[in-house]
């Protein structure tokens, strides 16, 4: 390796980029992955047929050996941590749409310049980046509330953020001082 | 170091999209990066990305730690790459091994000393041509070896070699123009 090549190297992170539209990005992959779920759930298959008998058989046998009882007194928190899995889901998914509603329109702004959306899409990034950390925590205890409702919380703030910069802007354009100038 | 995120590729494996969610977060833009190296336009690269992550999340399962997640991820995302690029007719093409010592120093190496002149270098990856633009990038900025380069090109060792030394060469040349 000559100097050159490790200077390059040496520097690398000059040379990354940061991903511009990875919410937008991240909504047409989930699209695709449910559809891929779906479809295989229309999609009978030899080998899941197989395997759901093989366990029908063994649910069977187990009654017959009378563990059922175990087997009910262990369904109510399982059945409790996947509902409310599927309503964090549910929740993370209209939330996560809605900030992308927000942050396109902000995209589009024409009163701001391309310099001042990025930095304050950077701010928002933070808020993301943080919202991310509490997200681990509540995978460890699905049932945390006050972790949700900071998760939400945090969701509701980078939404009110950029609603309030976009009507800052559109208010401070559509008034002009007394030369006439937009201010 | 290995398992990093071990938990999240686990909750992944299992169709958690809030895992996944997670996990997409940490490496969005790392191989953003290096779609957008290989590709150079900034639609191209969200759209073999976004291929790329839907891929990788169907075929987690074949994920099983013999790597970090990172390298597995980097490899599905080259070759989503790599197929974009072969589906646009960009062939890596196969040349002679023909005076790669010459080559080598004929490579001027004293560009690089400043922010000002990494900016020029980016410049001029920029403007390589696609072929010479895959391996320099898969060299230099992704970080594999010949060996590797010629198992994801499926080309010999000296191949890449004699490539990435013409590539580099090309870059030198751009550059002295700058």
């Amino acid at each position: 390796m000559d100097s050159f090549e490790k200077h390059i190297k040496k520097n690398k992170a000059f040379f990354d980029e940061k991903a511009p539209n990875s919410r937008k990005m991240w909504e047409h992959i989930e699209a695709e992955l449910d559809k891929g779920e779906h479809s295989h759930d229309n999609e009978p298959k030899l080998g899941s047929t197989i395997v759901g008998m093989i366990l029908l058989l063994l649910v069977l046998v187990g009654i017959g050996l009378g563990i059922n009882h175990v087997v009910e007194s262990n369904k109510a928190p399982v059945l409790m941590a996947h509902n409310a899995s599927e309503e964090l889901n549910a929740i993370d998914h209209h939330y996560t749409r809605l900030v992308g509603l927000k942050i396109d329109q902000l995209r589009q702004s024409e009163q701001l310049s391309d310099l001042e959306k990025e930095d304050f899409l950077e701010y928002i990034e933070e808020l993301t980046n943080e919202q991310s950390e509490l997200k681990v925590k509540l995978e460890k205890n699905i049932n945390n509330e006050e972790v949700l409702e900071a998760i939400i919380e945090n969701f509701n703030q980078q939404i009110k953020l950029i609603q309030q910069l976009l009507e800052r802007v559109n208010h401070t354009n559509n008034i002009q001082d007394e030369t006439g100038i937009y201010i | 170091m290995l398992h990093q995120h071990q938990d999240l590729i686990e909750s992944s494996k299992t169709g958690k999209r809030l895992a996944q969610y997670q996990l997409y977060n940490l490496y969005v833009d790392a191989m953003y990066s290096t779609c957008f190296r290989m590709l150079g336009s900034r639609e191209d690269a969200e759209d073999v990305l976004q291929e790329s992550f839907i891929t990788a999340f169907r075929k987690l399962d074949q994920f099983s730690y013999e790597s970090t997640f990172g390298a597995w991820l980097k490899r599905v995302v080259v070759n989503h790459c790599l197929n974009f690029l072969r589906d646009k007719k960009v062939h890596f093409t196969d040349l002679d091994n023909a005076s790669i010592a010459d080559e080598i120093e004929e490579v001027n190496v004293s560009f690089v000393e400043n922010i000002e002149d990494l900016a020029k270098v980016k410049q001029a990856v920029a403007t390589l041509p696609d072929c010479y633009k895959q391996i320099i990038t898969l060299y230099l900025f992704e970080g594999y070896d010949h060996v590797e380069i010629g198992e994801i090109l499926q080309v010999s060792t000296g191949t890449s070699k004699s490539q990435y030394h013409r590539a580099k060469k090309k870059l030198m040349e751009i550059l002295k123009q700058l």
